[in-house]
């Protein structure tokens, strides 16, 4: 589209309007409205419903107004043509001629455009005395499909979303004519999970979902606006609550965002909100047993805990986790409270960002990224609306997508290459890039460093066939990728929480600023794979930062911050996580406070430390591993029962805002603290925990963080705000990283590589029903030589052996893992896979035994 | 057939072994195809062939030259494809072409294709047509084997390529953009015009759609030149034109006359008049798509696109269906709408829910279960239908039930109100 702008007259209405537009689009923009089927704003338009018919000056017959661009000039008709609202009526007449009109028990009925435009051009009367065409009703498509085929005007929405976005082709036309209906292939369900789509751009009730299906009528819900929890993209939702339960969950549109869209698992898996399992009171441990208890009894014996251990061990006896999953607002006065109350930096949190890690600048930039490249991270499983995006750049632009990780993930479909590696290689995958680039890029690359002489000697070690046994990435591939970086013009590095776990984030980081300093334009991104990483750490849920990344250990910052507060901040180093636990093993750690994590349930390790501490208050929706380890259990509110903020993985601050009340005496999170902190402080200081509510936290919030100043729930409103990027100084040196490969240990010669599935058996998924059936049953790729190596064949029940423990999976032998390493999806098996891992989570290298 | 018909297109047929390249070249073929390569230039062809005003025997009649000429300067590879999905009721005047005269069509295609700049070019092929397969295969073997396809054609550094892609059965791929989705491996829909195949046709780019019988004028035309060929047919239907005939006349079969020549010629003379000497009810001039004219009409008519249309009907593909009195114009009615019912795509809805409501009706109809408002109801729809639906087989669904109410409302009102049909007695 130019930016030249063109005059149309519609219906006697001038209308400017972009040149290149098409009919619709023009009418649209002055307020007239036209009716469609097959078109929608999202999809190419393919004119083939022939609902919008209008006539134009000059043309012949009627026109499309969805496909027909305008001229300057033009003279349409949409209402005021005898010809085109006779045509539009007898559409109506056409479509509904074999339609059930079961709209009485029909899902989409109150917002079902069929029936708003029978109501609207529709004939009223039905000329139409012949037997309806019968076709397939209630016809499961997917686990969370069902079709009516007998609804279904044929605009095929459904087929085009998912070819033109999700790239996943599963769905098309069969039969022809009269006959023609919308299916699955033989034998294939639908397994895009971007299915649920397909549901909201349905014209009609043929395609509705198997968990809202009957439960409500819409004018019965009430739709809050919020924004999904599952994952550190943040889509912004709408949740449709009828009778204090979520019946269900839509996307609403967010061009910074999500476009118009949201996978399966943020659409389907809210059954956890509403779930029996949910912690309704407060719970005590009397006699060994978890009792419930009142809020009073609660609050009022953690506080006197809590000041006793003060008393006796003093302020660094204690610590607190908070979590990447819950608010802003409960991270900030957590963090707030041991350092005010309790007066230690002793509060961290699990999963937390690596150091040097950057947020991703822009989702819908994505887009125009030319090659974008994937280390450690699986954008479909850990955050899909970015898989969404990059299909974008694929499909409309081409892009390519390079993958470095252990295993073949998804988007490996695009042809990569795919650059397999063994955890701890990541350095030396890098080194070997850089190589590779400077080999294949001669001039242009290596003038971009400045101390390209004196590198080359260091660099010498790394060329692709010298890398390849240190990390197990063929060298063919690594000069395959280095061709397309020196072609790029600009390239993305996405960066996971995986590629860091191996090599150390100062490593990792410094190896892939030299690969990026050599090429076009190039950017990295962090991908927080949880709903609120950045959030949990720009809050200073960590012993070294307080809010806004502030270092701990600067004193003037110590100094304002401690009159802000109205005390005096202890310049103790706190404890890291890492620090935790063998504090709590040797008894040092007598207090402990964790918000919305568990620990326990990740790695066995942190399960036994866990229990050494004497006084644990485990704060959470459900009664997970570490909360049947606490002393004092709290209920806390949900996403969808509390106000607050999350930041997504763009750093953008989003609200979460309240659509139920929490099941029994459950409480948001900001309430919690807030109590008890006002039970902890003297009264003359209760002034400063006088927060009323999740905005005024964040009232103070704004005013801590520097970056945040001005800001609040208002400003903030529906689309969220994002902090400008910030400005990356660019390097102009290579840094030496020498590659430091893992030794082998013949014990456990494997190194166990996790990761995420969409769907699995975590705390939240696990209580959401369809999801549930979606899950395969726990299984460990293998590579062909690691088959053989062990004697085991692809369907075996082996033992997964690690120094921890051993586990029982069923083995799938492929060749879409590099060798030496087995890949088991994170919380799939129970047990969790978590038993076999050792804190701090670095490498865990395992072996295998058949099952006997 | 009779000596009256002229005898150019269909100078090869009955001919024995008239499809091997040995009597098709002792018969003066391939001539044209060096006469082209040799003395003209692409663009030199493409004018013989505008001037000589022929225009596409497909149906639409579109001027071929002018067609030719809409080829984006510049933009390869181009595609041509011959359209050989004969799929019109009442047409078989390709079949007789590409079954006895196979390298006819083969040397219009190389020619077409010469002019147009094409390499590759693709004959799509009617599914059920197997001997025309058979021997369109065999004649671009044996046409290769001798240098008139393939590499370096004739010494003249010209290629081509000529591959059959045979269709799956639906008619609807006998529309141009359809028979692309077809070519491409896709369902076969017919898609967006504009762009036009010409400008953005097979894998997007420019692509010439030629009917097999255009094609095989195309070398009769560059050997004897544009005025030569005008010396047939009227001014603005200039040429030569075969004709299928089939029904109730005494010598049905495909007939070659010029342009312009009386309808009545043609029925009275050449197919030998009304079969068994039973009065002629109604004829179809161009195939089950074009309006159904009363036979006294249609029998004052000349054979060219003018003066059809100006008679109410189309010329269509030259597909001339004869129906005489015994015939009841509702079931005639009623098995073309089943037809079109049947091959309507389903794209569409005026097309998808049209046809199959006015088959239904006329079904009810038939089978005395008509009801008086029925009449005006499938015009209304009929009116819903044309001009509205995305390709024209809506209109072509449209054509026969339209214009056999509109010229045999009795028979319809006989049916309704007696329950059974005029004709059976």
């Amino acid at each position: 589209m130019s930016d030249q702008t063109v005059c149309v007259i519609i219906d006697g209405q001038e209308v400017r309007c972009p040149a290149g537009c098409t009919v619709y689009e023009a009418a649209t923009t002055a307020g007239i409205h036209i009716p469609t089927f097959c078109h929608h704003p999202k999809l190419v338009p393919v004119g083939a419903c022939r609902q919008c018919l209008v006539e134009v000056e000059g043309m012949r017959g009627l026109q499309t107004a969805c496909t027909t661009p305008v001229r300057d000039n033009m003279v349409v008709k949409v209402h005021t043509s005898p010809a085109a609202v006779k045509a539009r009526k007898a559409n109506i007449e056409f479509l509904l001629t074999n339609h059930p009109l079961d709209c009485p028990v029909c899902d989409k009925g109150g917002e079902c455009p069929l029936q708003n435009q029978a109501m609207q051009d529709g004939p009223g009367q039905s000329r139409y005395v012949e037997e309806k065409r019968h076709k397939n009703k209630r016809y499961p498509l997917s686990e969370l499909i069902v079709l009516d085929q007998e609804r279904c005007v044929l605009c095929w929405r459904c087929i085009r979303f998912l070819d033109e976005w999700a790239d996943d082709h599963e769905l098309d036309l069969f039969g022809r004519g009269a006959d023609t209906r919308i299916d699955t292939f033989p034998g294939r369900p639908l397994r895009s999970k971007w299915q649920g789509n397909t549901i909201d751009i349905c014209p009609v009730g043929a395609l509705t979902s198997r968990i809202f299906r009957f439960e409500a009528r819409v004018w019965e819900l009430t739709n809050t606006a919020s924004v999904c929890p599952l994952c550190g993209v943040g889509c912004n939702i709408v949740l449709g609550v009828k009778n204090q339960k979520v019946r269900r969950i839509t996307p609403r549109e967010n061009m910074e965002v999500n476009d118009t869209w949201i996978c399966d698992k943020g659409r389907f898996a809210h059954g956890f909100v509403d779930h029996p399992d949910r912690l309704k009171t407060p719970l005590i441990r009397r006699n060994g047993k978890l009792e419930p208890a009142t809020w009073e009894e609660a609050l009022d014996l953690i506080a006197a805990r809590l000041n006793a251990i003060l008393q006796e061990d003093g302020p660094q006896a204690m610590a607190a986790l908070g979590s990447n999953q819950v608010t802003n607002e409960a991270n900030y006065l957590l963090q707030r409270f041991m350092r005010v109350v309790l007066g230690t930096n002793n509060v961290d949190h699990i999963g937390r960002i690596p150091t040097g890690a950057t947020p991703l600048t822009s989702l819908p930039g994505l887009e125009h990224r030319d090659v974008i490249v994937l280390l450690g991270c699986d954008p479909s499983t850990e955050a899909p609306l970015v898989e969404l995006w990059i299909k974008k750049a694929v499909l409309r632009h081409g892009a390519r997508v390079l993958v470095a990780n252990p295993h073949q993930i998804e988007l490996c479909r695009y042809g990569g290459p795919w650059l397999g590696y063994r955890p701890g290689g990541e350095v030396a995958l890098l080194n070997g890039l850089v190589r590779a680039v400077l080999d294949v890029g001669a001039k242009d690359q290596a003038a971009r460093a400045a101390n390209i002489e004196e590198s080359r000697s260091w660099l010498k070690a790394y060329t692709p066939e010298r890398v390849e046994p240190l990390c197990g990435t063929p060298a063919a591939a690594l000069r395959q990728a280095a061709e397309v970086l020196v072609q790029a013009r600009r390239p993305l590095f996405l960066v996971g929480p995986a590629w860091t776990k191996g090599s150390g984030e100062q490593r990792a980081f410094d190896a892939l600023a030299n690969l990026t300093l050599l090429l076009n334009d190039a950017e990295t991104g962090f991908v927080a794979g949880d709903a609120n990483a950045w959030g949990a750490l720009q809050m200073g849920v960590a012993p070294h930062w307080y809010p806004g990344q502030q270092p701990c250990q600067d004193p003037e910052i110590r100094n304002r911050l401690s009159s802000f507060w109205g005390t005096k901040l202890s310049p103790v180093p706190g404890l890291d996580w890492d620090g935790m636990l063998p504090a709590c093993a040797q008894g040092k750690l007598k207090g402990m406070w964790i918000i919305g994590s568990d620990p326990a349930h990740r790695s066995q390790t942190a399960g036994e430390a866990l229990k050494r501490i004497p006084f644990l208050v485990v704060q959470d929706l459900f009664m997970t591993e570490t909360a049947t380890l606490a002393q004092v259990v709290l209920p806390t509110a949900s996403f969808a029962e509390t106000e607050g903020t999350l930041t997504n993985l763009t750093g953008r601050l989003q609200m979460i805002r309240p659509a139920k009340r929490p099941p029994g005496q459950a409480r948001p999170d900001w309430w919690i603290i807030t109590e008890l902190a006002r039970r902890m402080v003297e009264s003359k200081r209760q002034k400063s925990w006088d927060f009323a509510s999740a905005a005024s936290v964040f009232q103070e919030i704004a005013k801590v963080i520097p970056g945040y100043r001005g800001l609040s729930y208002t400003t903030l409103g529906e689309a969220g705000w994002q902090p400008a990027p910030a400005q990356v100084k660019a390097r102009r040196h290579l840094v030496r990283v020498e590659a430091d490969p893992p030794s082998a240990d013949p014990n456990y010669p494997l190194e166990l590589v996790t990761g995420r599935l969409l769907y699995d058996r975590g705390t939240l998924l696990r209580r959401a029903s369809r999801i549930q059936n979606l899950v395969p049953s726990p299984y460990v790729i293998i590579h062909p030589d690691t088959a053989n190596q062990f004697g085991i064949a692809h369907g075996d029940p082996v033992w997964l052996i690690s120094s921890q423990g051993q586990l029982p999976f069923t083995v799938l032998v492929s060749d879409e893992i590099v060798a030496g390493t087995v890949f088991v999806p994170w919380n799939v098996s129970d047990p969790p896979v978590g038993m076999l891992v050792s804190e701090p989570e670095g490498l865990t290298r395992v072996r295998l035994a058949k099952q006997e | 057939m009779t000596g009256m018909q002229t005898k150019v297109l269909l100078r090869n047929i009955g001919v024995p072994n008239s499809h091997e390249i040995e009597t098709y070249l002792s018969r003066g073929g391939y001539q044209a195809l060096q006469k082209a390569l040799r003395e003209h230039q692409p663009a030199e062809v493409v004018r013989i062939v505008a001037d000589s005003g022929l225009r596409g025997r497909g149906g639409a009649g579109f001027p071929t030259g002018r067609k030719w000429m809409f080829l984006p300067k510049g933009v390869y590879p181009r595609y041509l494809i011959c359209n050989a999905d004969e799929g019109e009721p009442g047409t078989f005047k390709d079949r007789v072409l590409m079954e006895h005269d196979p390298h006819g069509v083969i040397e219009g295609i190389a020619i077409a294709s010469y002019a147009c700049e094409v390499h590759q070019a693709f004959i799509y092929l009617r599914g059920e047509y197997e001997l025309s397969y058979h021997r369109l295969r065999d004649a671009i073997v044996q046409a290769s084997e001798r240098g008139f396809l393939g590499k370096n054609i004739l010494g003249t550094g010209y290629d081509l390529d000529v591959h059959i892609v045979r269709g799956a059965g639906s008619y609807v791929c006998g529309e141009e953009t359809a028979l692309l989705s077809s070519l491409e491996g896709k369902r076969g829909h017919p898609k967006l015009k504009p762009p036009f195949p010409a400008t953005e046709g097979l894998y997007r780019k420019p692509t010439i759609v030629n009917n097999v019988e255009t094609l095989f004028n195309v070398p009769f035309i560059v050997e004897h030149g544009a005025e030569w060929y005008r010396q047939w047919g009227t001014e603005r239907s200039p040429g030569l034109k075969l004709f299928c005939v089939s029904g109730h006349v005494e010598r049905p079969g495909t007939y070659e006359l010029p342009m312009g020549t009386p309808m009545r010629t043609l029925i009275d003379d050449l197919c030998g008049g009304p079969r068994d000497g039973i009065p002629l009810k109604a004829i179809i001039p161009g195939g089950s798509s074009t309006p159904m004219m009363p036979a006294e009409v249609a029998l004052q008519t000349n054979l060219d696109y003018e003066s059809i249309f100006e008679a109410g009907s189309l010329l269509g593909a030259g597909a001339v269906i004869v129906i005489n009195e015994k015939t009841c114009i509702v079931r005639t009615t009623h098995r073309l709408a089943g037809f079109y019912r049947h091959e309507s795509c389903g794209k569409c809805i005026p097309c998808r829910e049209g046809t199959d409501w006015m088959y239904k009706i006329l079904h009810r109809i038939e089978h005395g279960q008509g009801r008086t408002e029925d009449l005006d109801l499938l015009l209304d729809i009929c009116d819903n239908i044309a001009e509205k639906s995305f390709c024209p087989l809506g209109d072509a669904a449209v054509g026969p039930v339209r214009s056999s109410l509109t010229h045999f409302r009795e028979e319809y009102e006989f049916h309704v109100s007696e329950k059974r049909c005029l004709v059976d007695g």
